[in-house]
This record gives C-alpha cells, structure tokens and sequence, in this order.
C-alpha cells in the first residue's frame, strides 16, 4: 500500500506523480476537486492500473450534491429534501454548489438578504444551486471509518467502503435527534488529523479487502 | 423513444450551429423519435426522457457533467458518458490514456510543477515546443515557447491555475484532421486548416481571433492508416461520439487530441457524410 499525501511517512504527491506505481494507493491529500493535486495523484493511480482510495470518479461524484444524496438514498440513509434551482426561491435553507469550484462554499442561510446574495456567489450567474430544506446543521471530519465525533462514524463506515474516499467533511441536518447527512466536502490540508488516520489503519485489519 | 437535448445559449455562436441542432431533430423526429432541447431546467426532467444528448460545453466543473453523470445513474443512454468527459477534458488524462493504449502520439511530457527538471523536459522535447493547460478548448491556454525564457513565463503563468499541463513537441502542419468517430466507427472527416500566419486551428492573428477553413473530406476516402488510428484513439476513450485531432507528418499519423462533445456545424462537418446526424440519433435510441 502507498500512502500519498503531505505529512511525515508518507509519499509526497510530485515524486508520486513523476512514477511508474502499482499495488493499492491511499490518497491522503484530502481535497480531491477537479485539477486539484488530490484529483491529479488519484488519476496517476488509477492510468497505471492501481487500486486507488479514492477513485477519480467516486471522488468527483461526492462533492456534486445531487449525485452525493442520490447515493446516500441508495444506501439506504435518510437525507433532507432538496432541489435543484435556476432562479432564486428565498426561504431558510442550506444553498450547495452544483460544482465545487471553491472550498466552503455552502452557506447556512436564514433569511432572503442572505438567501439572494449566497445564490448570486454560488450560482456566478450561470450555474444551477442546489437548496437543501436544513436550518440546522452539524459537519464532522471523516478519516476512514471514522470521524471526529464517534457518533457519526456509521456514516463514514458506509462511506468509506463503498465510495473509498479517506477524507471528507460530511454535512448532517440536525432535527432533534435525528441525523440526516447532505453533503461531503473536501479536508483542508491543515484539518487533517493525522494521529487519528494512523489510529484506524493499526486498528482495522480488513480495510483494503 | 424520446431523446433530451441539453444545450447552453453560448454554445451556439454560430448559426452553422443551430441548423445542425435543427437537423439532429428533423432526423429524429422522421425515425419515430422525439427531439426536445432543453438548458439547465433538463436537471428536472432527466427521468422523462430515454436518453440524453449532450450538445454544451463538457466539463467535470460544467453543468454537462451533472447532467450526463445523473442521466447515467438513472440508467439512460448518455452521449457523451461521464468518463469520455473527464478524460478528454483534461489533457493530463487523455495523455495517460492514449500513452496506454499505444496510440502514436507527439513528445509529450506532463508537468505538475517541478520547476527543477523543466529544463531537462524542454531538451527532451525540442524548441519550439508546445504548452498546454489541461482544460484547454478550442485553442485557448494552448501557447507555443520558443526558448527557455518563454517556457519558463508560460508554465509560470499556465500554472496559476493548474496543478499540471502538457508539454508537448511541436509538429508544424498546414492542418489537422479532424475524424468524428462513433461507437468506435468513422463517421465524417474534415481537414481544419491553420488561418494564414497561425499555427492552432484558432489563433491570434493581429489582435483578432481568427479560425481556419474547414474542408470536408468523405470518410470512405480516408487514408486506411488514419482512418484505423483515429478508431483506436477513440477506443482507448470509450465507445460515445469523439472527434480525434491528427498530424499528418511525412505519412505518419499523431494523435494530438480526442474531443468529446466534438462541433457539428451545419455546412463543415457534415458535407461529405450527411448520413451523421442518423447515425449518432440511432446511437442514442438504441
């Protein structure tokens, strides 16, 4: 296994990118946007054959909110309603990027002032946004099967082994006590626990199976 | 069956354009099928349709990948599908690809920034030589260094914003052929010629953005040579509609890019095989 990312033991992206590699990679860079570093070094994996976490793909799929809850939906988890619009329709809600050409672009928004002026920045006046019914919400850091905050980390085991993507932030609505997750967004580099990944990948024997 | 068209205004600068689309749907509509164009409101209505025609600007970061990755998971035929859009959109990736699979293609070197080794890179390949942003259309972010000092300040400069690019040995040529294969199959040919003082399709000539002539040629009478390494280039893509970008250098064939979403244009592309719109609408239904 070749871990890749910005950190002590690990490959650093350049030299991995300048290499013939084989066997599994586990992408550590944590922000896999399009024609990021992160995306770069999971599409070197994959043209050379290798078994890579995340796929180029499944990477691009989780940062698109209406491919990521279609595929939460699909895993059998219950998520916010949501839809996606052309022209702005003010109410208290999350607005989402249909493309995250930025990072932290969602925005928590409480009244049509903030509704009008997040769907301006987020839609650039061309682009579809996508409005989740959430007032309240709560994001964890995913590491694997794990997050920062334990209770959550039934999601990260489903996504983990499914999506195979290592590091992510996930976007819950909070009502009461239930829990509904959203959205996933990237891991600043300066974010990254790197004590807590180590901790998961000495701890569980069967992830890369 | 019925066939959703998605289309953004701004891709059809070109009324040559517009009566492509307007063919693609009298052709659809005269085999027994309905041709409905649609903008952004398609992220709606995907699930009515069965199956979708991408005719917008492709992109992983563009509306078109939503589309094309949401028509996909709902089981629709797609053109173009989600994998033909994130190799060809990104010269990075369609470099591996092509590399992969054999096809023959210039000198080409990615960089993803090490300044260190530019220099070794640049005498590998040659002066002048050709830079690439790997999202780079119809031209544009594609720039020629003819010595160390301008490779140096476009890399520079492309780099802002990218994470990586193309370099690439220059092939001067008088034009480019331009072979439109679908389903892995040649189904029209052109040759795009380089605009008097230019050396890329589009160019800067004077201030002002000039394109080269477009000339038809009949896919039956393609060179075999081309006409199979055109097919195989597409194949290491996918099985959707391409157009692949050749050299033609002393008999020998380089593939230098393969497009999705390739430009149709009423008049160019289709003179010499007006049977494509037929073909890509039968693609879609069936």
């Amino acid at each position: 296994m070749i871990l890749v990312g910005e950190g002590e033991d690990l490959e650093p992206p350049d030299s991995f990118m300048k290499r013939r590699v084989s066997g599994k990679v586990l992408n550590l860079l944590g922000d896999y946007r399009y024609l990021t570093k992160g995306y770069y070094v999971s599409l070197h994996a994959e043209e050379n054959g290798c078994e890579v976490f995340p796929p180029v793909k499944n990477a691009l799929d989780a940062y698109r909110a209406p491919l990521f809850i279609s595929i939460l939906r699909k895993l059998g988890f219950e998520t916010p309603e949501f839809e996606i619009v052309c022209n702005p329709k003010p109410e208290a809600c999350v607005l989402l990027p249909l493309n995250p050409f930025s990072k932290n672009s969602a925005k928590v928004v409480k009244n049509s002032y903030q509704y009008l002026k997040a769907f301006r920045s987020l839609s650039m006046n061309r682009y579809p946004v996508v409005q989740v019914k959430a007032e309240k919400i709560e994001i964890v850091d995913m590491y694997l099967t794990k997050t920062n905050k334990e209770e959550y980390s039934f999601v990260a085991e489903t996504l983990f082994r499914t999506l195979k993507i290592p590091l992510g932030k996930v976007f819950f609505e909070v009502n009461g006590e239930k829990v509904k997750p959203f959205y996933f967004a990237p891991l600043e580099k300066d974010e990254i626990n790197f004590e807590l990944i180590f901790e998961v990948l000495n701890n569980e024997n069967s992830l890369f199976c | 069956m019925r066939i959703a068209c998605f289309v953004e205004s701004y891709n059809f600068k070109f009324k040559q354009e517009k009566e492509a689309l307007e063919i693609f749907k009298k052709t659809a509509e005269d085999l027994g099928h309905s041709f409905t164009t649609l903008g952004d409101e398609i992220l709606h209505y995907i699930d009515k349709f069965d199956s979708v025609f991408i005719r917008a600007t492709t992109d992983p970061l563009f509306t078109s990948y939503v589309v094309s990755r949401l028509a996909e998971e709902m089981g629709k035929k797609v053109i173009d599908d989600s994998e033909s859009i994130r190799v060809c959109s990104n010269k990075v990736a369609l470099y591996y690809r092509l590399k992969k699979n054999s096809i023959p293609i210039p000198k080409t070197i990615p960089f993803f920034g090490d300044f260190e080794n530019l220099e070794s890179y640049a005498n590998k390949l040659g002066f002048p030589l050709v830079v690439k942003a790997p999202n780079s259309r119809f031209s544009l972010y594609v720039e020629k260094a003819n010595n160390y000092d301008e490779l140096v300040k476009i890399t520079k400069r492309f780099m802002r914003r990218s994470k990586a690019l193309i370099l690439q040995e220059y092939m001067p040529t008088a034009f480019d052929w331009r072979v439109g294969v679908l389903e892995g199959e040649s189904i029209y040919a052109c040759k795009y010629f380089m605009p008097k003082g230019g050396w890329r399709v589009r160019d800067s000539i004077e201030g002002r953005k000039v394109w080269g002539k477009v000339k038809a040629v009949k896919v039956e009478n393609l060179p075999k040579k081309l006409r199979k390494i055109a097919e195989r280039a597409a194949k290491s893509v996918g099985n959707g509609l391409y157009g692949v970008d050749i050299k033609e250098v002393d008999g020998d064939y380089y593939v230098i890019e393969v497009n999705d979403n390739p430009t149709i244009m009423h008049g160019d592309e289709d003179t010499k095989n007006p049977e494509l719109y037929e073909k890509i609408i039968q693609a879609l239904v069936s």
